[in-house]
């Protein structure tokens, strides 16, 4: 039972993160390109147009290829790995993951090159910026804040209560507590940079950067969340040797991170109230 | 309140920031008690050193235009609106045009005086140090 709701939930895995949100990402940016043309929005391209049309295609081309790694992956797995004996299903479904994952790190490089183009490009010797100082609670509620500082301490108090608070350097919850530390440490230092780190497109408005931050520390505090709840449902498994769940939990949890990363993204940032004017000549 | 900088602009960048501000307190559109942004999101909106912004700052705080609270960043001044009319830059010009008038008068060249106005400075700058 709990194998063929792995297989339903990795089928999931794999239209969720390479059909579905790449589907959504690649409208988006067909939907500026042919709206928001080089000729009016000569700002937007400061590369030849062509190179972005080719960066679309191969977009598109690699989630397509990765879904049909994902779809064979799949069927081997239901047909020959059934016990994981060749490989343990939840290394199966995170190295999946980190092959998913590829594309976006590809939007994310292209990003920053573009961004780079872009100040090279631009010869205004003006430059702006808001008078207001920008927080942390301007761009997230409070509460979820204290959620994430529970929901983390929570985690690092429920590994050394399965452990009978006695602290040996090899054993789970030493090494949750440094997960937990290691990984918040890195998102707010993530958070920090995205507050008042540099502008680093130099054409968006004071409005669109702010809903970008909001986007980002949003999706930082919400993974941030599902690593602790994560961490804590990993460290039962262990605990109460429901091995059988492990799988499970690892692929709904990589599935939280792309709700929380792509989703939230697309979801909060839409593209048609992202003001195009500022990229006008 | 957006705040702009001309990096081609002869009027160094620090006095922009000093203006603007001030511009901004004299016009209303930031108010007594408002928080202003730390050096380091303003200099790196700005594309400017830190040292610039916080340089301007500092002037903007002599003159009780904005006040410093420590960790919790800088804030304008209760009686910003009135500060800023003062332009100290403009009073000690007055000033030594004033003092520059009675040397000449006095049969002094520009020459001495510009010799005698950087020994004093100096020897001021040495005792402070």
């Amino acid at each position: 039972m709990s194998e063929a709701i792995f297989y339903l939930l990795f089928l999931s895995q794999i239209v969720l993160f390479s059909v579905y949100f790449p589907n959504k990402i690649y409208q988006r940016m067909r939907y500026v390109i042919t709206h928001y043309p080089s000729e009016n929005y000569p700002k937007l391209y400061p590369k030849p147009v062509g190179k972005y049309h080719r960066f679309h295609r191969r977009y598109q081309l690699a989630n397509w290829l990765i879904t049909a790694v994902g779809v064979i992956t799949l069927c081997l797995s239901m047909a020959f790995n059934s016990g994981g004996e060749y490989i343990e299903p939840q290394i199966l479904v995170w190295m999946f993951f980190m092959v998913q994952f590829v594309p976006v790190m590809l939007i994310e490089v292209s990003e920053f090159s573009q961004f780079k183009m872009m100040r090279t490009a631009d010869k205004s010797s003006v430059r702006s910026a808001t008078l207001s100082p920008r927080n942390l609670t301007h761009f997230i509620a409070v509460k979820w804040l204290y959620l994430t500082l529970f929901t983390a301490l929570s985690a690092v108090f429920y590994g050394f209560y399965l452990e009978e608070f006695t602290i040996d350097i090899e054993g789970s919850a030493v090494y949750a507590a440094g997960i937990i530390l290691l990984l918040n440490t890195f998102f707010s230092g993530l958070i920090y940079w995205h507050l008042y780190g540099k502008k680093l497109n130099p054409h968006q408005t004071e409005t669109d950067r702010q809903k970008q931050i909001s986007a980002a520390i949003k999706s930082l505090v919400f993974i941030s969340i599902s690593a602790s709840v994560f961490l804590m449902v990993t460290l039962s498994i262990k605990e109460y040797q429901l091995d059988n769940l492990a799988p499970l939990a690892m692929t709904l949890y990589l599935q939280a991170i792309a709700l929380f990363s792509l989703g939230n993204a697309i979801g909060s940032i839409k593209v048609d109230e992202i003001n195009f004017d500022a990229y006008k000549e | 309140m957006q705040i702009f900088i001309d990096i081609d602009n002869p009027l160094p960048q620090f006095s922009q920031l000093v203006e603007q501000i001030k511009l901004a307190v004299q016009q209303q559109q930031i108010k007594p008690g408002d928080p202003l942004p730390s050096i380091r999101q303003l200099a790196n909106d700005l594309g400017l050193n830190n040292k610039t912004v916080a340089k301007a700052y500092r002037l903007l705080e002599r003159d009780s235009v904005i006040q410093a609270k420590g960790y919790r960043g800088s804030y304008i001044h209760p009686d910003a609106q009135k500060n800023c009319t003062v332009n100290l830059s403009e009073v000690v010009e007055d000033k030594l045009a004033d003092v520059i008038g009675l040397l000449r008068n006095t049969g002094a060249t520009d020459s001495e005086i510009r010799i005698a106005f950087t020994k004093v400075m100096n020897s001021n700058t040495k005792r402070e140090n």
